[in-house]
Parts: C-alpha cells; sequence; structure tokens
C-alpha cells in the first residue's frame, strides 16, 4: 500500500512541477510548486527519511513559497508580458524533445532497464504473486518499497534501516556536529556572504 | 586567516561609517592579506610530514604540497589584480587641487572626486574578493564530493555578487544576472553528479572513491560512477567556460566591468582546473572522452568564433577558450611530462592575461581622461569607462608608447611568437601531445594557434596605424609634447600626464610598476627559464610519485 502511495505522489510530484513551469498566472504557478513541496515531503516522509520530509514542509512551504506569494503580489506583474514569453517555449520542443530523448537514452544505456526497477510495474506483478498467496492461503507477503529498489541490486540495505531506527535528527546531528563540523562552518561562510551580498546589491548609494 | 580577515573587515567596515578610514584602504589591506597569507601557505611547505599530504577536518580536506603552491599562486595573483586598482589618496588629490589654477575647476574637481570616492566599491569588492578566494582555496584542497559542492558554492557566489557589484550600469547587472542563473546550472549538474556518485558507492570520500574503483569488479558501480563523474566535470567546464558549455562567457565578461573582469577571467579558473587536474589523474579514464572532444571544440570554436569579434573584451573572451582548448588538451593527455606543461601553461596564461588586461586598464584611464579634456576645458573625472571596441586603440602607439609597446608584447606571447614565454608554454603542450600520439589534435592545435595569431594581429595593427581622423590629430600635434616618448618609465609618462592634464590621473605608479615587470617577465622568460620550469617540474612528479 506505501508503494501505491509512493508512485502517486511521486507522479503528482512531477505533473504539478510541469504545470508550475507552463502555467500561465504566477499565482497559480506558484501554487503549484508549494503542491510539489508538500508532495515531495510525503514522498521522503513515506520513503522513511521523517526528518528531511518534516523541514522540506517548513522551509519550502512555510518560509520560502510564502515569500514568492508576497513578491508577486507586490511586483504586479502584467500577464501578457508572460503570455508572450510562455509562446516562445514551445518554438524550442523540437530541441528540448531530441536532447531530451538523448539524455534519457543515455541514462538507459548506463543504467541496466529491467522491470524489477519500476516500483509501478513491480506493484503490479506483487499485487498477482499477492493474489497468488491468497488463493494457497498463505501469508502474504509484504515487501517494503526501499528494499525492493536496493535488492534488485545488491545487499546494503541493512545499514541504512539500522540508521532508521536511531532519532534521525540525532543521526543528522551527530555527524554534523563532529564529523562535518567544517561543513557547517563553509556553510555558515556562504550564508555570511549571501547576507552581506544582498545588502551590497539592494542599498542605496547615499 | 583568510576567514578572519573577513570577519575583521566586515566589523571595520560596519563601524568605521562615519569616514574616519577612507574606503580606498579596503583594497590595500586586502592586498596584504592576501600577500600574508599567501607566504602562510608557502610556509608550510617547512612541516616535515606534509610529503604526501595530510588530511585535515576529519579528511573532509587535503592538503599536498601541491595544493599548498596552487594557494600561493592564487592568493599572489589575487594581491596584484587588487593593487591595480585606481587609487588615489587624499594626497594626491590635494596637490593636484592645488595645482589647478582656476577656483571654480578646484571645487568642481574635488567634489566629483569625493563622489568617486563615496562610491563604496572599492571597500565592497575586496571584501567578496576575500570571500571568493576563500572558495578557491578550499576548492583546491578539498577531498569530498561535498565540501567540493560547498566551495565551489563559496566561491562562484562571490563571483556572481562581483559581476553585479557596479549596479548602477544596466550592462553589469545582466551580466551579473546571466552569470548567476548559468552558474546555478551548473552547481546543479555538479551536485546531481555528486547524488549519482553517492548512490551507486554510498561514498562521498575522494580517496575511498579511488580506491573503490581500482578494487570493484561490479559493473554496475563503474558505470553509475563514471556517469557521474561525467555530469561533475561538465559542470566544472561549464564554469570554466570549456567550448560546447561557452556561450554565456563572452556576455558576462564583456557586460561587467573591466575591473571585475579581470577577476572573473583569470581567478575562478585556476582554482577549478587544479581541482579537475587532481581529479582526473586518479581517475581519468572515466572521463577522458569528455576532455578531450572539449579541448578540441574550444580550441576550434574559439578561433574561428574569435575572428569575428569586434569588442576587445569579447575577443579576449574567445582567445581565454582557444586557451582552456589547450589547458584540457594536456589535460587529457596526462603523463608526467603533459601535467607539468598543464602547470606552466595556466602559470604562464595567468600572467599573461593578467597583464593584458593591467594594461587595457591604463589605456582606458588614459584615453578616456584625456577625450574628456579635449572634450571639455576643464577636466572632470566621470564614472570611469572602459574601453569596449578594438577601434578605441586606434593611434595609441603614438599617444602612449611604451604601454603599447607592452600589449603587443603579451599579446605576441599569446599568439605564440617564439621568444615570449607563450610560445613555450604551446610548445611544452604539443610536444607532450605529439610523444603520447596525439598527431591529430596537435595538428589542429598548431593551425588553430596560427589562426588564433591573425586577431592578435589585428588588435596590434589596430594599436600601430596613426589616426585619421583630422580632429583628434589636431589634438594629437597640440599635445605632442606631452607625450613624447623620451621618458624611460611607463610611470614618468603618466606623470607627465598628471601634470599637463591638471587632471587626476587613475594609473598609479604600482599599476604601471607591474605591467612593466609582467611585461618583462614575459620577455625575459629565455633568459632564465629555470625558475618556473623547475617549480613546474617538481609538482607534476610530486602529482605522480607520492
Amino acid at each position: 500500500m506505501t508503494t501505491f502511495f509512493v508512485n502517486i505522489l511521486a507522479l503528482g510530484t512531477l505533473f504539478s512541477s510541469v504545470f508550475a513551469i507552463t502555467s500561465k498566472n504566477p499565482v497559480i504557478s506558484i501554487i503549484f510548486v508549494i503542491a510539489t513541496f508538500v508532495q515531495a515531503a510525503g514522498y521522503l516522509i513515506f520513503i522513511g527519511v521523517n526528518f528531511i520530509g518534516i523541514s522540506y514542509i517548513v522551509i519550502y512551504v512555510g518560509a520560502i513559497a510564502v515569500l514568492f506569494l508576497f513578491v508577486i503580489m507586490m511586483i504586479n506583474i502584467k500577464l501578457t508580458d508572460i503570455l508572450e514569453t510562455g509562446n516562445q517555449y514551445t518554438k524550442n520542443l523540437p530541441l528540448a524533445l531530441a536532447i531530451g530523448s538523448l539524455f534519457t537514452y543515455v541514462i538507459f544505456t548506463i543504467i541496466p532497464f529491467n522491470l524489477n526497477n519500476v516500483p509501478a510495474l513491480s506493484l503490479i506483478s506483487e499485487s498477482l504473486i499477492n493474489l497468488n498467496s491468497l488463493i494457497l492461503n498463505s501469508n502474504l507477503i509484504s515487501k517494503d518499497f526501499i528494499s525492493i529498489i536496493v535488492n534488485a541490486y545488491y545487499n546494503l540495505s541493512l545499514s541504512d534501516i539500522n540508521i532508521t531506527d536511531f532519532t534521525q535528527i540525532e543521526t543528522l546531528g551527530y555527524s554534523l556536529y563532529t564529523y562535518g563540523a567544517i561543513f557547517l562552518i563553509i556553510l555558515s561562510v556562504i550564508l555570511l556572504l549571501a547576507m552581506l551580498a544582498t545588502i551590497i546589491i539592494s542599498r542605496s548609494n547615499k | 586567516m583568510i576567514f578572519l580577515s573577513i570577519l575583521i573587515l566586515i566589523v571595520a567596515k560596519a563601524l568605521i561609517s562615519n569616514n574616519n578610514l577612507s574606503p580606498v584602504l579596503f583594497p590595500r589591506i586586502t592586498a596584504i592579506i592576501f600577500i600574508y597569507a599567501g607566504v602562510l601557505s608557502l610556509n608550510t611547505f617547512y612541516i616535515q610530514s606534509i610529503g604526501s599530504g595530510i588530511g585535515i577536518y576529519s579528511g573532509l580536506f587535503h592538503i599536498t604540497s601541491f595544493s599548498q603552491f596552487i594557494e600561493f599562486f592564487i592568493y599572489i595573483i589575487g594581491s596584484l589584480i587588487l593593487i591595480a586598482w585606481p587609487i588615489l589618496s587624499e594626497k594626491t588629490i590635494g596637490s593636484t587641487v592645488s595645482s589647478t589654477p582656476s577656483i571654480e575647476n578646484l571645487t568642481s574637481n574635488k567634489l566629483l572626486l569625493l563622489d568617486f570616492y563615496k562610491s563604496n566599491y572599492f571597500a565592497e569588492y575586496s571584501l567578496i574578493i576575500i570571500f571568493s578566494s576563500l572558495g578557491a582555496s578550499l576548492l583546491i584542497s578539498s577531498s569530498d564530493l561535498i565540501s567540493i559542492y560547498l566551495s565551489i558554492e563559496l566561491q562562484s557566489f562571490g563571483l556572481y555578487i562581483l559581476a553585479t557589484l557596479f549596479r548602477d550600469s544596466e550592462s553589469a547587472t545582466s551580466a551579473g544576472l546571466k552569470y548567476f542563473l548559468l552558474g546555478g546550472l551548473s552547481s546543479c549538474i555538479i551536485l546531481l553528479g555528486c547524488g549519482l556518485i553517492y548512490s551507486y558507492t554510498g561514498l562521498t570520500n575522494l580517496d575511498s572513491i579511488y580506491s573503490l574503483i581500482s578494487v570493484s569488479e561490479f559493473n554496475n558501480i563503474i558505470q553509475g560512477l563514471s556517469l557521474g563523474l561525467t555530469l561533475i566535470f561538465i559542470g566544472f567546464l561549464f564554469k570554466i567556460a570549456a567550448a560546447p558549455l561557452h556561450n554565456w562567457s563572452p556576455d558576462v565578461y564583456d557586460d561587467s566591468p573591466t575591473i571585475v573582469t579581470t577577476w572573473l577571467t583569470i581567478m575562478p579558473k585556476i582554482s577549478i582546473l587544479f581541482l579537475l587536474l587532481e581529479i582526473y589523474t586518479q581517475i581519468g579514464s572515466n572521463v577522458y572522452n569528455t576532455i578531450n572532444i572539449t579541448s578540441l571544440l574550444s580550441l576550434l570554436i574559439g578561433t574561428i568564433v574569435g575572428l569575428a569579434q569586434t569588442k576587445i573584451k569579447r575577443l579576449l573572451a574567445y582567445s581565454t577558450i582557444s586557451h582552456i582548448g589547450f589547458i584540457l588538451l594536456a589535460l587529457s593527455i596526462n603523463t608526467e611530462q603533459s601535467i607539468d606543461s598543464l602547470i606552466f601553461y595556466i602559470i604562464q596564461y595567468t600572467i599573461t592575461n593578467l597583464n593584458i588586461f593591467l594594461i587595457i586598464l591604463g589605456l582606458s584611464y588614459i584615453i578616456k581622461n584625456s577625450k574628456l579634456h579635449y572634450n571639455n576645458s576643464f577636466p572632470v573625472i566621470q564614472s570611469v569607462k572602459d574601453i569596449k571596441f578594438i577601434s578605441e586603440f586606434k593611434g595609441q602607439f603614438f599617444l602612449n608608447p611604451l604601454l603599447s609597446l607592452s600589449l603587443s608584447i603579451c599579446l605576441f606571447s599569446m599568439a605564440g611568437m617564439p621568444p615570449l614565454i607563450g610560445f613555450f608554454s604551446k610548445q611544452f603542450v604539443l610536444y607532450s601531445a605529439m610523444q603520447s600520439g596525439y598527431y591529430f589534435i596537435a595538428i589542429v592545435a598548431i593551425l588553430v594557434s596560427v589562426v588564433s595569431a591573425s586577431y592578435y594581429l589585428k588588435i596590434i595593427r589596430v594599436l600601430h596605424t596613426s589616426v585619421e581622423n583630422p580632429e583628434l590629430e589636431l589634438n594629437t600635434n597640440s599635445k605632442n609634447s606631452v607625450y613624447l616618448p623620451n621618458d624611460v618609465n611607463i610611470s614618468n609618462i603618466s606623470n607627465s600626464n598628471n601634470l599637463s592634464f591638471k587632471n587626476v590621473n587613475l594609473l598609479t605608479n604600482f599599476h604601471s610598476f607591474l605591467i612593466s615587470s609582467l611585461t618583462l617577465s614575459i620577455l625575459l622568460f629565455i633568459l632564465k627559464p629555470s625558475i618556473i620550469l623547475n617549480i613546474t617540474q617538481v609538482l607534476s612528479l610530486s602529482l605522480f610519485n607520492f
């Protein structure tokens, strides 16, 4: 059942991100962006990455998207300009198709493609197996989503699953403040630069 | 050191808002900081245990003698660029003002000058430059995917802001925006590559990835890893504007002010190229084709498209692309000799390019100032404008003979004329290419460098042909006594300009000293080549044998 939800959420994320790009009204596209982030957060929570999922909602939806909404309401864009640029998108459609298909081709030549890779297909086959087992009156085989993907390749899933047994914030905190303390410092320098830059760019000269 | 000085400078800038400390001092302080940090990084050679490299910060950064030398080089070049700012201390303003005869001129002159100083570009420029070079020095020594990504972000954020720094001009803003969007795209590609590598190997540390590759037999892992590595390399090639991904660079370089372009063309490329070198020498075989094709394309595109340019900075951007092609050719060969020639090429190219930009800056100050003087009866410093078109150099040989001579020396060196330093670097690259059997691409490179010589020669021809415009000729005649080439030093010329025009010349003595010494080092490399060559040889040996 979780697999099904995860699939639905992933599909929804893709579609709403596409709609966010193509929709003509900026407010609606912002709402689609919010929808994308919420669905992505749900996806992450379903596959077991709770903390990151929740922080997606808190940071992206709570702060950034709302900020976008405010900015869009403030600056009052003319819709006709956007419509004109929207026409230009379709001009390059053949090029985009060619590049996209080439890229997918390269990806598929490198990543070996088999049916086990696609969760939607494996869901069907799995439900078939479940139906078999119903007839045979054996226990329902429940497979975790992650383990399907991981086991298709090789078994390194044990350590991953063990990590999720801890509180995730705890694990993150441990590694961030001991092993990766320098990352924290570099990140703080980047944030400092970002703050300084906004001040420099937006301040009036007088 | 750099980090601490960032904090100190921010505090200084925040506290001293009531003009106790002139903003002019900031670039100078920063230059001193850079020199000091460079000496510190050079000083680490005395630590015995550095021989094969030390991992610091729990192995996320890796300090070797190689990375230390590059850090030293970056800092020194950075300090040279910073010193080249048009700096006037209060004293020279006072002296020139006192030497001007009329009072109205005096007041207007002083007011406008003060306006020029009030604009805080000095302080901001130097502050952001420190941030960016902190990122560069972290990037060189980083040995982890995450630390690579973080430090490339730190470096390029600084560059985006640098491009938008002169926000009053529309072109600079558009250049900065374009740079930001495309740079963000390339960072995304790098991040995608990092993600792919992590998802296939579960490792982020470069050393463990190297050792995994050397023992791994899973075809899957190797394939995914080469995909990720290709994406990372594509992102980095995007950032250094190698050929199929070069389209942003001429626009950005052309639109941003020259003084920023100097930094943009030189500094980020050094650090990224050396990072690529470090990765490539370890696991190069996966991205061999990418680098090879890119080098061929950038050789071709950089020269052929560069032929049609009329703007000087666009032309220099295209010449940068073709030089990147040479550097990538040396990178793709990946023998000890070619790495040696790669390091030498980068050092030589940095020096030459820096010198060309310094001369263009100097010429632009002189030309614009003198034109202003012709037009108006009293000297006025408006916001300093850059030279845009090649045709603006016309006849400069008769006005500023020494500056234009040194510019033509630099251009000859870039074109690869025999006694100059540029010839030797090209020769080393081609020699190592021939030795490893890269005949086709070596022939292409030779042809391309011949073609590229033609557009350098175009600039030189423009420099040395006299002006046909009668109005300007009159002016040159009237000012002939000023510009007579009877002075030995360039600084003397600038001084004489200063006196005759009663105009505040933005060219400092140090600027001209820098130009002359760099030109001499380009010119006289043949007399004592062992200094640089020994350094590069030892470095490439240390990269392979440790």
